[in-house]
C-alpha cells in the first residue's frame, strides 16, 4: 500500500484519489466476512484476517510516511472501519482500537521510540492491544491502580488486567499503571510493552454474547520496558486522553458499530432485492418499506454525526495542533461523548428494526445468511463499551459549562 | 399472451391518471400517466417478480422507465428468451 498523498490527507472522507484504500478496504471486508461466523461460533481470534490486515500494511494506516504508514486521517479511519466491520464486527473492534494505540504512540512516543515502533507497525509486525480496564476500578481510562516502579533506566510493571480486547493475541500493550508507588490514582502513566518483554498470563476466557472473535478474556502482564517505552511523561495523561486516546477511541468504536449495521443492512437489501428470496416479505406495503425508512434513517443519522465529528477532529488537530488546550473544551468532549452514546444506540436500533422486520427466520434464527444474529449480539455490547450512563453524567455537566451551546 | 400484454398489464397498475378504458401506446412518457419514481419503484419491484431477476443498477435510469417500449427492450436484454416466454404465457 503507498502512502497517500498530503492532498489525500485533507480530504474528509476517502478522498478521490484514495480509490486504491477504499477497493482494499471492500477486499478486506469480503474475505472477513468469510471468517466472521467461524469466529463468532467458535469464538475463535480472527488470526486469518488480521493476517490479511497486516499485509496490506492496514496496522500503519495512521502513521506517518516517514514511518511506513498510509498517512490517512482519522476520517479515512472511520470509513476504513466502517467497511471492515461490515464483514466481521470483532475484527474491525481489534483493528480499530489498534489504530487508536497507534496514533497515541505517534502522537506522544520519545522520537527514540517513534523510530523504532512505527516502521515496524506499518510493516505489519506488531498488533497493539489497549490495557486499561482494573479489577478494581473496572473501565475507568483517567485513573490507574497497579503502580509503575522505575528503577534507573527501566520502569517494572505488574499489572491485572479483567478485559483486554484482543489481548492473548497481541503482539504488544498500551497500559495504563499509577505513576508509581506514591502516585495518586489520577497520575496516569502511560507504558508500551513489547510482548517479549512481558509475561502473558491469560487469566480468564472470554465467554460473551457477541464480540466474540475479539477474545477479550483477563490477564496478569509482568515484566520490565526500557524508561523512553514511558508515553508522554512531559505531559500529564489528561491531556493524552482528551487529546488523542479518546477522540480517536470514540471515532472508532462508532465507525465500528455503525458499519457493523451497515453491513447487516447492505446483505438485508440484498435479499430484499433479489425478485426469488424476498417472495417471503411485503415489499409493495407501505408499513414495511416505512419500517425499512427508520432504519435507512437511522444509519443516515449515525454516519453523519460521525462524518461531522471525524471531520472536525481532524482539522482540529491540522489547524490547532496536539499542544493546543482547545481538545478539553466542554463542546468538543460533549460532540466526543456523543458520537459514541448516538452511534452505539442508533447502529443497535437499527439491527433490532432490522430482526423485527426479517422475521423469524431471517432475523432470529442463528447461520441465517444475513446475520442479524450475529450483528445484533455484536452491537448489544456498544452501550456498554465505556458506559453510556457513565458518559451521560459526564455529558450533562459538561452541557452546563457549554454556555454557547456549541452544537456538532 | 404476449411480452408487450405482460409489461402492459404491469404498467397500467402503477399509472394513476391513466383512465382504465385507455388504449397504452408503447410510446407514450409513461410518467405524464403517473409514474413518478416511487411508482416506477414499484413498477421494478413488479418486474423482478414477473421475470425473477434483478435489474442491476445501470437500468435503473429515466430512460429504460420512459415508455412501454423502453420496458420492453430493457426485459429483452436482461431476460433470457426462454424465461419471458415462460413468464408471460
Amino acid at each position: 500500500m503507498k502512502p497517500l498523498s498530503s492532498a489525500d490527507r485533507s480530504q474528509p472522507e476517502w478522498g478521490p484519489d484514495a480509490a486504491e484504500l477504499q477497493r482494499l478496504a471492500y477486499k478486506l471486508r469480503d474475505i472477513l466476512e468469510t471468517h466472521a461466523a467461524e469466529v463468532d461460533e467458535k469464538g475463535i481470534f480472527p488470526q486469518k484476517g488480521l493476517d490479511e490486515i497486516r499485509k496490506c500494511g492496514l496496522l500503519g494506516l495512521v502513521i506517518e510516511p516517514r514511518y511506513g504508514g498510509i498517512g490517512a486521517s482519522f476520517s479515512t479511519m472511520a470509513e476504513v472501519a466502517q467497511t471492515l466491520a461490515e464483514g466481521c464486527t470483532s475484527t474491525a473492534m481489534i483493528w480499530a482500537m489498534h489504530c487508536q494505540q497507534v496514533a497515541t504512540i505517534a502522537d506522544y512516543a520519545e522520537r527514540s521510540l517513534c523510530s523504532s515502533l512505527l516502521p515496524r507497525i506499518s510493516a505489519g509486525e506488531l498488533y497493539i492491544a489497549s490495557v486499561t480496564s482494573e479489577r478494581d476500578k473496572g473501565g475507568e481510562l483517567l485513573t490507574a491502580l497497579a503502580p509503575l516502579h522505575r528503577t534507573g533506566d527501566e520502569a517494572r510493571i505488574y499489572r491485572d488486567a479483567p478485559v483486554v480486547t484482543g489481548g492473548a493475541n497481541a503482539d504488544a500493550f498500551l497500559i495504563t499503571m499509577r505513576a508509581g508507588p506514591d502516585a495518586n490514582p489520577s497520575d496516569v502513566a502511560l507504558v508500551f510493552a513489547d510482548r517479549s518483554q512481558v509475561k502473558v498470563d491469560v487469566r480468564s476466557a472470554w465467554r460473551s454474547m457477541g464480540m466474540r472473535g475479539t477474545q477479550s478474556g483477563g490477564l496478569v502482564l509482568e515484566g520490565k520496558v526500557p524508561a523512553n517505552h514511558i508515553i508522554g511523561h512531559a505531559r500529564d495523561f489528561k491531556h493524552i486522553a482528551v487529546t488523542t486516546m479518546v477522540p480517536v477511541g470514540h471515532i472508532a468504536w462508532a465507525a465500528t458499530w455503525i458499519g457493523s449495521a451497515r453491513g447487516a443492512f447492505r446483505r438485508f437489501i440484498a435479499l430484499l432485492r433479489d425478485p426469488v428470496r424476498r417472495k417471503a416479505f411485503p415489499v409493495h406495503s407501505d408499513l414495511f418499506v416505512e419500517r425499512l425508512a427508520e432504519i435507512r434513517l437511522e444509519l443516515d443519522t449515525a454516519s453523519a454525526f460521525l462524518r461531522q465529528v471525524s471531520a472536525t477532529y481532524d482539522r482540529m488537530r491540522s489547524k490547532e495542533g496536539i499542544d493546543s488546550n482547545v481538545f478539553a473544551s466542554p463542546w468538543f468532549n460533549l460532540q466526543i461523548n456523543n458520537l459514541k452514546i448516538s452511534a452505539s444506540q442508533l447502529a443497535f436500533s437499527a439491527v433490532d428494526r432490522m430482526v423485527q422486520l426479517a422475521g423469524l427466520r431471517h432475523g432470529y434464527l442463528a447461520g441465517s445468511e444475513i446475520a442479524l444474529d450475529r450483528v445484533f449480539r455484536d452491537l448489544r455490547s456498544a452501550a456498554l463499551m465505556y458506559a453510556n450512563d457513565r458518559l451521560r453524567v459526564v455529558n450533562g455537566k459538561l452541557a452546563l459549562l457549554d454556555l454557547d451551546v456549541r452544537l456538532a | 399472451m404476449t411480452l408487450e400484454m405482460t409489461l402492459a398489464e404491469l404498467v397500467r397498475r402503477r399509472l394513476r391518471y391513466l383512465p382504465r378504458e385507455a388504449v397504452l401506446d408503447p410510446n407514450v412518457l409513461l410518467k405524464d400517466y403517473g409514474l413518478d419514481s416511487a411508482a416506477a419503484i414499484d413498477l421494478l419491484l413488479d418486474l423482478e417478480d414477473t421475470f425473477g431477476v434483478m435489474m442491476p443498477d445501470e437500468y435503473l435510469t429515466s430512460e429504460t422507465f420512459a415508455t412501454l417500449n423502453s420496458l420492453r427492450n430493457a426485459v429483452l436484454r436482461l431476460v433470457p428468451a426462454e424465461v419471458v416466454r415462460g413468464a408471460v404465457q
